[in-house]
């Protein structure tokens, strides 16, 4: 009878034992007359420990064998597996060790002395009556919620916070198991910047554009793709993969350092030179940290042992500053790679001569040859005409061999046809101003910095300011036109196109000296001052994001309110143009309703501008608002109707 | 090559504050005397091509011309190491090489005479540039080439090139001493009726305020002409910066002056700089913070027109505008907290008839030339106190022409000819009162409503307008 117990406690019930319907356990065929009741339920909590055992040991087979493994696909819904599992199967089988030697013990001692009560072997199993049924459970757990990759890391850690020691223990022994894995793949993204993931298993993962999520994604595709092009991947934090315990600041420094690497390598992905590390890293400063590669893996695996041998569990401490030290010194050569290799400063001045019309003369230029055909509305042609514009432009400039410049491009977005059953048609677009955009291809390595994103920002800065000038010059062509006909004229008239002239103008200053000019230095001044590549990309961060905010696109009153004023300055021009002389009263009645609207809009805003700039948050509007208000004429006539009268009255 | 300008150079004071400004535009872009450009120049940082053209040698040329009725002046500039620097071509000294007799008349009609050549090198010159942006005359209103023949190309360059600009730096007499030209109030009264209806904008240089600048702030007891006309070139220069450095603003002369110039009379310019300084002297270095260049370019002694005290108490002079350049490195948070300031202490005073305030342009620094000073600046302002300087013209041309004193020697020019009453003396002299009367009105509120018909000035003073008027379009 000991060995048909002993045989179910290894996972083999023979005839005398069976599987119950109600708990899936094995236990005693019923009816045996010479078991007393007393004994039938010592033996099934007994052999209860041989169901588990079995489940387990099915599991860790299931696992383990390689074949099976290999041959199931990675995502197929009915099989799971994957590296971690399979590190948990190892790990389980050698937790199931002691099981199994107990076993042996067990059954020498029954041929020892054939009278040995069933008390005793109950006694000697009766530690793994906490073991085994926690990990059956937590097996169980896994496979019902099909947990995946790190996620299993969580599940584990969270039950090594059990007071029982030998559970305890015996978690640990587990996660440690499964770390294996995770030092694995954390090496070679932190220390060789690629991403060993066949599993989709790593907290760390390409991100997936919207657009390439639409279509559905073929592992050999995407392996073809990763091939192709390296430079254009992102990668993000799988939030629902990272393990509980390690907070999302370690996981965010872990992904800089790998993202960085990839930076270093990116020039160069063919995997032949990958072999050699001296010719794998193209750039100075790579090769400088290529030196410190094996300090890398020198902290980890240091990492890994010192899990390993003291058996304290996971330390977060020093995984945190094993994480920080890496991300420093690669952030720190990130940084010599960009400044001083590539030169950011200069390409920040390039872009600000050319986003942020810092090269006034060139967009002049551009504006005056462009401006027959970009006062059409935009046609297929209109992009190609621009570009031959801008080209010319530089040319005449003699700025044409500059090799920064041929980074840029002008795009015009032609507006999509509408389809003809649509009833709402889209408001008439004019001319092709609107729809002009500036294109900047980022040479490696800044295209980190200059990202689809950051580029989008300074294209939004470049249309506010590109209407700002429009409206400048087109009042400076107003007033010549007035200035060649050595009459005042109308004095509403001149007077219109100096309040004009003379809020546009002072915007101008405002943005380009207030504004560009004094957040420009400041970036410049934070990228000197520091040597970490991710200050300096949260300090051009802060820079975009400040110029946006100053420039009101953030405040839609005052963009709108401007935008209309901007509007009027070119009524205004093409009325001066096209005038009759003297005036008809046709005109005069135009001109009557524009110094109404250019008054009632510009004192709205000079009221937005003193009520806004009440708040310490806006200093910028203060700044504005003394330029427009310098000798307190908006102030003095700041009721609507005494400011429309100065206007009106001639 | 875009917005280019050419700059006419007429007389003896035209042609020496001409060749001082080409002296440092070359020393500004690194162009050796002879053109040739420096090796040290790192091309593209400035565009040479606005005031020089590349000839087929590459030797840059100046878009200058330069005209004299006697040949002293230009032998000089030619006999010096700028003398290669010119277009030969571009050099005209009249064949009668007699001057013009310090009489306006006498350059006037002189100027008729010649036309044809003159225009013959601005034709060429004109066709030589892209897109010219206009012309920059320099001159003294008080001799007699620079006030006549500037007078005389004033009426005409207008027809002749239309869509240009024309902007003057036009020097006038020192007040004190009437010196050796007699008839300085005519020459005066009759170029500035020609700077007040045919010029875009013109930039006073006052020579009492340039000798007594001279005097105080440079200590220099006996200023010869050449260490004043070092000052007028420093301020050519800088005035002149943002043509020449790509910047963010005043790219074209349009931009640098459209905003300055609120209505087509008031287009009279005087200038500030600081720090002053001539090359024998190097001024003790000092702080120069934004701040510290903006309150000194509004103090009266750093500016280079002298504006008497008005006698009416009625009268409250004020800046219609302002245009501070400043070159060197700055930091340009300053820039608002100065403006604050000088707001603050009501440093200047602004019209009461509409919106005004001192705009500020950051400029870079000319990379090939060594200064003490880290920063520089210079002020473009548009003041009605201008006004005082016509009006002193306008006393003296009534002492003498109520004796009809020197009359004779006008007489006997053409423009004179059937003209026995000298109507357009007195006409000039109305149109430059209503000059002054429209600066003075401009100091009051109801500026937006007053009408130059209306203003005071005569009927006749109004046809003369009409008349200019139909000529211009």
């Amino acid at each position: 009878m000991h060995h048909e117990i002993l045989l179910t406690l290894s996972g083999c019930p023979g005839d005398v034992f069976m599987t119950s319907r109600e708990t899936g356990h094995y236990e005693i065929i019923p009816d045996i007359p010479y078991i007393h009741p007393s004994e039938v339920s010592l033996i099934n909590g007994l052999v209860s420990l041989g169901s588990y055992y079995k489940f387990l040991i099915d599991f860790v087979s299931k696992q383990t064998s390689a074949i099976v493994n290999l041959a199931t696909p990675p995502d197929s819904e009915e099989n799971q597996s994957g590296l971690y599992l399979r590190a948990l199967g190892f790990g389980i089988n050698n937790v199931l060790e002691p099981y199994r030697m107990r076993l042996v013990e067990v059954e020498q001692e029954c041929i020892a002395d054939p009278h040995l009560p069933l008390s005793h072997i109950k006694h000697r199993f009766e530690q793994f009556q906490f073991i085994l049924p926690s990990l059956d459970t937590t097996v169980r757990h896994i496979i019902r919620c099909k947990l995946h990759g790190c996620q299993i890391l969580s599940c584990l850690y969270e039950r090594t916070a059990c007071g029982v020691p030998s559970l305890k223990k015996c978690y640990e022994n587990l996660l440690r198991a499964c770390h294996g894995v995770l030092y694995k793949q954390l090496s070679s993204w932190m220390v060789h910047g690629s991403l060993k993931d066949d599993y989709n298993e790593f907290f760390i993962a390409v991100s997936v554009t919207p657009a390439a999520a639409a279509v559905p994604a073929q592992r050999e595709e995407e392996e073809e793709e990763k091939q192709v092009s390296p430079t254009l991947r992102r990668y993000q934090i799988q939030h629902e993969f990272l393990p509980t315990y390690i907070p999302p600041r370690v996981a965010e420094k872990i992904l800089f350092i790998g993202e960085a690497l990839q930076v270093f390598l990116s020039k160069d992905p063919s995997p032949l030179s990958a072999l050699n590390t001296q010719e794998r890293f193209s750039s100075h400063s790579a090769r400088q940290l290529s030196s410190h590669q094996l300090k890398f893996v020198k902290l980890l695996s240091e990492l890994q042992q010192k899990e390993e041998e003291e058996e304290t569990g996971f330390s977060l401490r020093g995984f945190e500053s094993c994480a920080s030290q890496i991300r420093d010194i690669v952030a720190e050569h990130l940084w010599l790679l960009l400044v001083e290799e590539a030169d950011l400063i200069s390409s920040l001045q390039v872009m600000k001569d050319h986003y942020l019309l810092g090269r006034g003369e060139l967009f002049l230029t551009f504006l005056d040859i462009s401006s027959s055909f970009m006062s059409l509305p935009p046609s297929n042609a209109t992009q190609h005409d621009a570009n031959g514009a801008f080209r010319q432009a530089m040319t005449k400039l003699g700025i044409d061999n500059d090799s920064s410049l041929q980074q840029f491009r002008l795009t015009v977005q032609t507006p999509p046809t509408a389809p003809p059953t649509s009833d709402k048609r889209p408001a008439p677009v004019t001319n092709s101003w609107d729809a002009l955009g500036l294109e900047y291809k980022p040479k490696w390595p800044l295209h980190i910095l200059f990202t689809p994103t950051v580029l989008e920002k300074y294209n939004t800065l470049f249309k506010v300011l590109l209407s700002i000038r429009r409206a400048q010059m087109a009042l400076q062509h107003t007033w010549y036109l007035q200035m060649s006909k050595r009459q005042r004229g109308s004095g509403l008239l001149w007077q219109l196109r100096v309040h004009m002239s003379f809020l546009i103008d002072n915007l101008q200053y405002y943005v380009q000296v207030d504004v560009l000019d004094v957040q420009f230095s400041q970036l410049i001044n934070k990228i000197n001052s520091t040597h970490d590549f991710e200050s300096i990309k949260h300090a051009h961060d802060v820079y975009l994001s400040t110029l946006l905010t100053q420039l009101f696109t953030r405040l839609p009153p005052v963009s709108q309110g401007l935008n209309e004023i901007i509007d009027l300055c070119h009524q205004l021009h093409t009325l001066v143009q096209t005038m009759p002389d003297p005036l008809t009263s046709k005109e005069k009645s135009h001109i009557d309703r524009m110094a109404k609207t250019f008054s009632r809009q510009s004192s709205l805003l000079f009221r937005i501008l003193s009520n806004v700039k009440t708040s310490l948050s806006s200093p910028h509007l203060a700044q504005l608002l003394l330029r427009i208000d310098y000798n307190k004429f908006f102030s003095s006539h700041s009721s609507l109707l005494a400011y429309t009268s100065s206007l009106t009255a001639s | 090559m875009p917005r280019e300008i050419i700059t006419l150079q007429l007389g003896q004071c035209g042609n020496q504050i001409g060749m001082e400004f080409w002296k440092q535009l070359c020393a500004e872009h690194g162009i050796s005397p002879d053109g040739i450009l420096q090796d040290s120049v790192v091309e593209g940082l400035d565009r040479k091509d606005v005031f020089f053209y590349q000839a087929d040698d590459e030797h840059y040329i100046p878009r200058a011309v330069l005209l004299d009725l006697e040949p002293r002046v230009i032998n000089t500039i030619q006999t010096s190491t700028y003398g290669k620097l010119y277009n030969p071509e571009n050099i005209y000294i009249s064949e009668h090489g007699g001057g013009a007799g310090n009489n306006w008349g006498s350059g006037y009609s002189q100027a008729d005479k010649l036309s044809e050549s003159i225009f013959d090198i601005l034709d060429r010159e004109a066709d030589n540039s892209d897109s010219l942006e206009g012309f920059v005359i320099c001159h003294s209103i008080s001799g007699g080439t620079g006030s006549g023949v500037g007078s005389y190309l004033l009426e005409r360059i207008g027809d002749r090139y239309p869509k240009t600009l024309v902007q003057t730096y036009s020097v006038f007499p020192n007040i004190g001493s009437l010196g050796d030209v007699v008839v300085q109030p005519y020459n005066s009264i009759l170029t500035l009726k020609r700077l007040s209806l045919n010029a875009d904008s013109v930039v006073i240089l006052d020579n009492t305020a340039l000798n007594s600048i001279a005097a105080e702030r440079l200590r220099i007891p006996n200023p010869t002409f050449s260490q004043i006309n070092q000052l007028v070139s420093t301020i050519m220069a800088a005035s002149t910066s943002t043509l020449r450095y790509p910047g963010y603003m005043n790219n074209d002369l349009i931009g640098l002056i459209a905003s300055l110039i609120p209505t087509p009379q008031l287009h009279f310019l005087m200038t500030g700089y600081t720090p002053l300084t001539t090359e024998s002297q190097v001024a003790s270095i000092r702080k120069t913070t934004v701040l510290d260049v903006m309150r000194r370019l509004l103090q009266p002694k750093n500016i280079m027109v002298s504006t008497p005290k008005e006698r009416h108490e009625d009268i409250r002079h004020c800046y219609i505008s302002i245009l501070n350049i400043i070159q060197g490195e700055v930091d340009p948070t300053q820039v608002h907290k100065s403006l604050q300031r000088i707001r603050e202490r009501k440093l200047a005073q602004f019209i009461p008839w509409g919106p005004a305030s001192i705009q500020v342009a950051l400029s870079k620094k000319p990379p090939h030339m060594q200064s003490a000073h880290r920063v520089s600046g210079l002020m473009l302002a548009n003041h009605t106190g201008i006004s005082t300087l016509f009006k002193t013209a306008c006393n003296q041309f009534d002492k003498l022409f109520s004796r009809k004193a020197f009359v004779e020697q006008f007489k006997k020019f053409e423009i004179f000819s059937n003209d026995s009453e000298l109507s357009e003396m007195i006409n000039s002299k109305e149109v430059v009162m209503r000059l002054v009367e429209e600066y003075q009105a401009a100091t009051r509120p109801d500026y937006i409503t007053w009408d130059p018909s209306r203003g005071g000035g005569s009927s006749s003073a109004a046809g003369g307008l009409e008349k200019f008027d139909s000529s211009r379009r």
